[in-house]
């Protein structure tokens, strides 16, 4: 009997199920949903922010530094803007679009700490890849540069980049990508020095495939997994930036309000009105708390012997 | 013989079974088992991959992790029950009456404690002995497991000593409180033959000495027959058949064993002559067991019973027992091999026709730095390790070449520099006529497409990202052998051809077992239509009944394609099988070449004899010459000057001055025929006087 099932065709399942079978992992695991369940709260209201706020996030239509009330459900700020409008515009910037420089208001979509991310996964694979494939040195001067890229403390390559370039969202996404692109080329070459020595790599190499080929289509689906988590974790890193950015001043430019911007314009009216802080604050670390139990949920059942 | 029978047998388990439990339920892995083992006693557990043999050992000493557990029957050590043990008296039975021995030495020792300390550990612990006491008796210990230099050992590091040593070290622990009960989890499957025999005589003589039981478990039918007094077959969890160790080999009743038998090549057998007969089907997995005879689906003498009742263990009139409805109807010289099996006609080869690899002087040296101010900066002087020394050899168009040799021997190597992985140090090589000495960078496209390699590990020879068909067929885009249009229809054939089927090609290499995956990989090879298929130990990480039928496939390929192949492997048995021409390597020179049938028989290298001298042969009747080499591998940084054989040679003190001549020169080819040469100081004539190493006793090999 059971030679007869093995013999029937197994029928290919379809893309609906396969999807399925690729998310279900998540709820595997409790802190994974946990995780993705605030995650997504942030996306909703992002979305929803895109046709529709409770009042225009950048009106004074209301008394200053007013606690929360029916009409304005979290309070308002010290120009009294309504802090929920804000908060729910915030989240466009860093999740949904980019503003392109120029006077024309042109955004592209995926926000700021999306891209960021993007752009320091793909700059730290292509550099450990090459470290960890190639060996020899390739390994020693991309791995040595990248290590004096570590040794500076974050804040100050991205004080260096703004100062260099100037404010902009694009110039946040290239500070956000070379500060995180060392960690990706470190795990990257580790993942790639492994790799490298399965045999289906040998395979390649005795068909003569080129070095490229092996290393963006042999050896980067294999390490996708790992990768994928840590970008994950690193948009709750680059969120965090952001934050830090705003706060100092030298974040995301306006006229669209910012989280760590409206930490740092807060502040000032602490005494008075602590909840305007408390508010944006809350926002940043639950998402960012978010991504992490996400991340963190998804690479525990990832690595799990036990499927 | 009545007071034997008064105390308790060391082990009995009665009716157990172990279950795990998993996401969305639980799985037995072992079912029904029963056994008892005395004192002085070895009983043999013999399965194919994942039929339950580990998860015993491990019920025994409770150690099946924390989702494993005992779920019914009973195991009694000594009378005691062991099932529900746990804590303190757990703790206390496992280290000093029952003792494990694992498959990988190198992961039973604590690699950053001395041995001695760590030796000296399971004294001072269990029996609350004295350190200096507890190191002489270690000091004992070892020389009692034919440990040479004891006293040096104590002071080592785990790394610092060969694999060999380092299970004798294991092996030694586990003795050192005296256990009742010894159980050996493949001890000697990671060692080299020429090791692995130097083990199993340890183990017979333990046994005898010390009076333990031990429960062996192995895959390998050889070893089983080499140290077994009593043999168990399990087969999906359940135990099917338990006889001595004789009958189990001359007279095997379960279908399963009389499969896994006929699944193994004898050592001599060759390809021209015997067919090997894989099991069809494979394993069921624990969780989809049919419901009648586990074995049932598999078994070519199954019957409408076997199909509705699952048979019980029962006991034979000759004494054995076994787990089949019909196990005195059934009469193994009745079997017919399924219809599937071609047997393989006119597969003896010609030697003497077109070459179309030949092989000169070969060399391949790798740089070692080393580590004083003088080598960091390369002032130092340059040492090479000598992987591949003067290899020179010819291949037949559609011939294959066995390379044999224990590990370390540059057989890789050699291959690796064959097809450009490598680049060559000095010698020449032409393949087809063209230079090969190059490094496969350098090569033209047409001429990396006729070299294709198979590969090892099945685990690891396909990219997991990516499916079958996706990955037979990127050989055919990037030689661009096959139009484009074609490809599907190309690869679908290939894999028909390979007994997998269409319904294949939308896998991924997670769906597949071990011996598919291995073909995929044959496939992936051949998909360039190469003329010349280099093999790395393709079999040796499969069951035997995959192996067989792995093995019969490459040889129908050779017949249908006319490929030549090169064929690595350590066991002997198989090459012998598989080959036309084999080359004995010992530390990366060619010791003995010549037609498969000549290597086999006198006059043979030392080497060669010592090697086949240790190969665990699955049959208790056959008589073996006792040959065991003393020592290790030397190193081939510094290979011996001479012969490279002469430190661990048994027999060149035939030559006079008790071999003087190895130590400083070179020995010349003797040439025995115009394709056997053997490469050895002792003149042909005292080669050819040597006896066979192997006799049967009706019949001489």
């Amino acid at each position: 009997m059971a030679v007869k099932t093995i013999l029937q065709p197994i029928s290919q399942p379809s893309r609906l199920q396969k999807m399925w079978q690729s998310t279900s992992i998540i709820f595997e695991s409790r802190v994974a949903t946990v995780g993705m369940a605030m995650v997504l709260f942030w996306v909703i209201l992002a979305f929803l922010s895109l046709f529709w706020t409770p009042y225009d996030p950048n009106a004074s239509d209301f008394l200053q530094n007013q606690g929360p009330s029916v009409q304005n459900w979290l309070g308002t700020d010290h120009l009294g803007r309504d802090i929920l409008s804000r908060l729910m515009q915030g989240t466009q910037v860093i999740l949904l679009k980019t503003r392109l420089p120029g006077d024309g208001g042109i955004s592209i979509p995926g926000g700021v700490a999306i891209w960021g991310v993007i752009g320091s996964l793909s700059l730290g694979a292509i550099l450990g890849l090459n470290a960890g494939y190639r060996g020899g040195w390739w390994d020693q001067v991309i791995m040595q540069v990248l290590d004096a890229l570590i040794a500076f403390p974050q804040i100050v390559l991205y004080l260096v980049v703004i100062a260099a370039l100037g404010q902009g969202d694009l110039v946040v996404i290239l500070a956000i990508t070379i500060t995180g692109a060392p960690g990706v080329a470190r795990l990257a070459r580790s993942l790639a020095m492994d790799i490298k020595t399965r045999d289906y790599i040998r395979a390649a190499e005795t068909r003569g495939e080129s070095v490229w080929y092996i290393m963006f289509w042999e050896i980067l689906p294999n390490a996708r997994g790992p990768l994928l988590v840590d970008g994950m974790l690193r948009v709750g890193y680059a969120i965090f930036a952001i934050g830090t950015l705003g706060f100092l001043g030298i974040g995301l430019p306006p006229p669209d309000p910012d989280w760590g911007n409206m930490v740092n314009e807060a502040r000032r009216n602490i005494f008075s009105n602590q909840l305007a802080v408390i508010w944006p604050a809350l926002a940043i670390s639950t998402l960012v708390i978010g991504l992490n139990l996400f991340a963190d949920g998804l690479r525990e059942e990832m690595t799990r012997y036990q499927k | 013989m009545t007071e034997l029978k008064k105390t308790p047998p060391v082990l009995k388990l009665e009716d157990v079974a172990v279950a795990y439990k998993v996401r969305g339920g639980e799985i037995e892995a072992v079912q029904h088992v029963s056994f008892e083992i005395n004192r002085g006693e070895t009983l043999g557990i013999v399965g194919e991959s994942g039929c339950g043999k580990s998860t015993l050992a491990w019920a025994v000493l409770n150690f099946l992790g924390n989702n494993g557990y005992v779920k019914r029957g009973s195991i009694k050590f000594q009378g005691q029950e062991l099932v529900g043990v746990t804590g303190e008296n757990l703790r206390r039975l496992r280290g000093d009456q029952i003792a494990m021995v694992y498959q990988d030495p190198m992961q039973a020792l604590n690699p950053s404690m001395r041995l001695g300390d760590q030796m000296s550990e399971v004294l001072t612990v269990h029996r609350g002995m004295k350190k200096t006491e507890a190191e002489q008796r270690c000091m004992e210990m070892l020389d009692r497991v034919y440990m040479p230099d004891a006293a040096n050992v104590m002071k080592r590091y785990p790394h610092q000593i060969s694999g060999g040593q380092q299970q004798r070290v294991v092996i030694a622990m586990a003795l050192l409180n005296d256990p009742a009960l010894l159980i050996m989890d493949e001890p000697t499957t990671a060692l080299d033959v020429t090791v692995e025999a130097a083990v199993l005589d340890l183990i017979a003589d333990l046994r005898r000495e010390f009076d333990t039981a031990i429960m062996y478990i192995t895959h390998n039918l050889g070893v089983v027959a080499r140290v077994s007094t009593r043999v168990a077959v399990m087969y999906a969890g359940e135990l099917v058949e338990r006889a001595t160790v004789e009958e189990i080999y001359k007279n095997p009743r379960h279908p399963y064993t009389q499969g896994l038998i006929r699944c193994v090549p004898k050592l001599g057998a060759d390809k021209a002559r015997s067919v090997l007969y894989p099991i069809r089907g494979r394993v069921p997995p624990p969780n989809n067991r049919p419901v009648g005879c586990v074995f049932g689906p598999r078994c070519a003498f199954i019957q409408e019973r076997c199909r509705d009742q699952r048979p019980q263990l029962r006991q034979l009139p000759d004494g054995s027992w076994v787990r089949c409805h019909f196990a005195e109807k059934i009469d193994p010289s009745s079997w017919t091999p399924y219809d599937e099996i071609k047997t393989p006609e006119n597969l003896q080869r010609d030697l003497a026709g077109e070459p179309i690899l030949e092989v000169k002087d070969l060399k391949k040296y790798y740089e070692v730095r080393g580590s004083s101010l003088k080598d960091v900066i390369g002032l130092g002087e340059k040492r090479y390790v000598k992987a591949v020394e003067n290899a020179s050899f010819q291949l037949t168009r559609g011939t294959t070449l066995g390379v044999v040799g224990e590990s370390g021997c540059g057989k890789s190597t050699l291959i690796k520099t064959i097809i450009g992985l490598e680049d060559t140090t000095s010698g020449e090589a032409h393949f087809l006529g063209f230079d090969i000495t190059n490094s496969i960078k350098d090569r033209d496209r047409s001429l990396i497409q006729e070299l294709q390699m198979v590969f090892q590990n099945p685990d690891s020879t396909m990219n997991p990202s990516y499916t079958v068909g996706q990955q037979i067929s990127r050989p055919m885009q990037h030689f661009k052998t096959v139009p484009k249009d074609q490809i599907r229809a190309e690869v679908i054939k290939l894999l028909d051809a390979m007994r997998l089927g269409a319904n294949y090609y939308n896998r991924l290499p997670r769906q597949l077992s071990g011996g598919e995956k291995q073909r995929v990989g044959i496939a992936r090879a051949l998909a360039s239509h190469p003329d010349l298929v280099l093999c790395d130990e393709p079999v040796s990480a499969l069951d035997v009944s995959v192996q067989a039928a792995i093995l019969n496939l490459l040889l129908e390929i050779q017949q249908e394609y006319n490929t030549t192949l090169v064929f690595i492997a350590h066991d002997l048995s198989v090459v012998r099988f598989f080959s036309d021409q084999v080359a004995v390597m010992y530390l990366g020179q060619v010791m003995e070449i010549g037609p498969a049938e000549d290597i086999y028989a006198p006059p043979y290298h030392p080497y060669s004899e010592a090697l086949l001298s240790a190969v665990p042969i699955p049959d208790p009747t056959v008589k073996q010459k006792y040959i065991r080499l003393e020592g290790s591998v030397p190193s081939a940084i510094n290979p011996p000057d001479g012969c490279r054989f002469h430190t661990r040679c048994p027999r060149r003190n035939l030559l006079p001055d008790g071999g003087k001549i190895c130590e400083t020169e070179i020995p010349p080819w003797r040439e025995i025929s115009a394709e056997h040469r053997i490469f050895c100081h002792l003149p042909i004539e005292i080669l050819r006087d040597f006896a066979p190493v192997v006799t049967q006793s009706t019949e001489e090999i």
